[in-house]
């Protein structure tokens, strides 16, 4: 039974996407029907696999019990003062008079930039930690509200991607945690300028 | 219902469209147009951080140390050519996470590698030897077959007649023609489980599946579909 693959071999970004279940239903049945008749392909997708397996564990090994336990704690410290204090609540919009920088909200101090920050190169938006694993999504939007890029990442801080050229002008960023436990916190928005 | 079927929805179109990958500080400070001397130091940084995970891409290829090291030193310089190309490229995908893309980068490397050393296609990790695919063969008959069947009594092709070879041919070819008309996701299972050998818990993580249970349940129902159609197209047994 031999198979020789009607289609092109998918790229490295491809495989990885794959992997990653990053790739678009289409995509994904364009590399399976790769993957069904090339063997080749085949194999370094699952040595990869392979591979990655440890690193993944690792990734995903914290501790379950310890876990469980930062996770009530969490939920005791932060999300339920966040929750049943209005008046923190309140004090977590922003004014003009409040320190910028180091800026605690909710939970989570931003970092970088700084609130009304002129930027003129790579952007790199910092934070600190919400909880153990919590998933952060970040959102940058120009001044009429649209949303200019926004991503969901499990680190504490996210480069702007190289391809996404912001023109200048007045930006705002914020970020959004999801926390271990269900429990959420928002950070509200930072302006910057690009020039 | 197929594999893809399960994961198929326009939302989640949607949201991979729109999901890039963080890049990590180091790979945005190196390919951020800095002075030399700050890229030199990112670059540094970076090497650091993944060398564990590309000396592991490396073993794949033999464990011997110098050969281990030939590679690792080889998917750097790659790495580092053209004024970081191939990581320009991922930047500008961004699709996967750095580590996987990493992984599979590297692993082309080191097969590439590989074959300017040796001139051929590296064999081992994942590629089957004569004994693997005549156990694999003898697995697939045996999954195949209606009900519990003795293994002992399936036929060793080598010894086989000559209208019995004209049998076998024939029935893997009705099998192929009846392995075309499956989804690509089922024929992806398939060749995971049988040809390549790999365990349910690792084939469901490949292709997205909540677990092996799943992996079992699906092949378990590609089987009688396939029975069904061997049948209609006279092959009722595993034996010529």
């Amino acid at each position: 039974m031999t198979e020789r693959p009607d289609t092109q071999h998918p790229s490295d970004e491809q495989v990885a996407a794959f992997l990653d279940g990053r790739l678009t239903t289409n995509e994904r049945a364009q590399v399976l029907t790769h993957f069904a008749a090339c063997a080749e392909c085949r194999r370094e997708m699952t040595v990869a696999h392979k591979v990655l397996g440890p690193w993944r564990d690792v990734r995903r090994a914290p501790i379950i019990g310890l876990v469980t336990v930062l996770a009530a704690v969490l939920a005791f410290v932060v999300v339920r003062p966040i929750a049943h204090d209005p008046a923190r609540s309140a004090a977590a919009v922003r004014s003009p008079d409040r320190p910028s920088q180091p800026d605690r909200m909710a939970g989570i101090t931003v970092v970088a930039p700084p609130d009304q920050a002129v930027i003129d190169s790579t952007i790199i938006f910092r934070w600190r930690s919400g909880g153990v694993d919590a998933t952060y999504r970040l959102t940058v939007q120009d001044r009429s509200g649209g949303v200019v890029w926004d991503t969901t990442v499990a680190d504490t801080a996210v480069a702007l991607p190289r391809q996404m050229v912001l023109a200048k002008g007045q930006y705002f960023w914020s970020v959004d945690a999801q926390l271990a436990d269900g429990g959420s916190a928002k950070a509200g928005a930072h302006q910057f300028t690009v020039r | 219902m197929t594999v893809d079927a399960v994961l198929q929805n326009p939302a989640r179109d949607h949201r991979m469209a729109d999901r890039r990958g963080p890049v990590p500080l180091e790979l945005a400070q190196l390919l951020n147009g800095a002075p030399p001397a700050d890229r030199d130091r990112a670059w540094t940084a970076l090497v650091a951080t993944h060398s564990r995970l590309l000396m592991a891409v490396a073993r794949t290829l033999g464990a011997e140390h110098d050969s281990v090291m030939d590679a690792y030193t080889y998917v750097l310089e790659r790495l580092r050519e053209d004024d970081y190309r191939r990581l320009r490229a991922y930047v500008a995908d961004n699709r996967a996470s750095f580590t996987t893309w990493l992984v599979v980068v590297a692993r082309g490397l080191c097969v590439d590698h590989y074959r300017r050393q040796y001139g051929r296609t590296p064999r081992g990790n994942g590629t089957a030897s004569g004994t693997r695919v005549e156990r694999t063969f003898r697995r697939r008959l045996f999954e195949l077959a209606p009900t519990m069947v003795d293994l002992a009594s399936l036929v060793d092709e080598q010894g086989l007649a000559a209208d019995e070879s004209v049998q076998v041919a024939q029935r893997n070819q009705a099998l192929a023609l009846v392995l075309e008309t499956l989804d690509p996701a089922d024929r992806v299972l398939l060749k995971l489980r049988f040809e390549d050998d790999l365990p349910a818990r690792e084939i469901a993580t490949i292709l997205q599946m909540p677990s092996a249970f799943h992996v079992y349940r699906r092949l378990a129902s590609l089987y009688t579909s396939l029975r069904r159609h061997l049948v209609a197209r006279g092959v009722e047994s595993s034996a010529p």
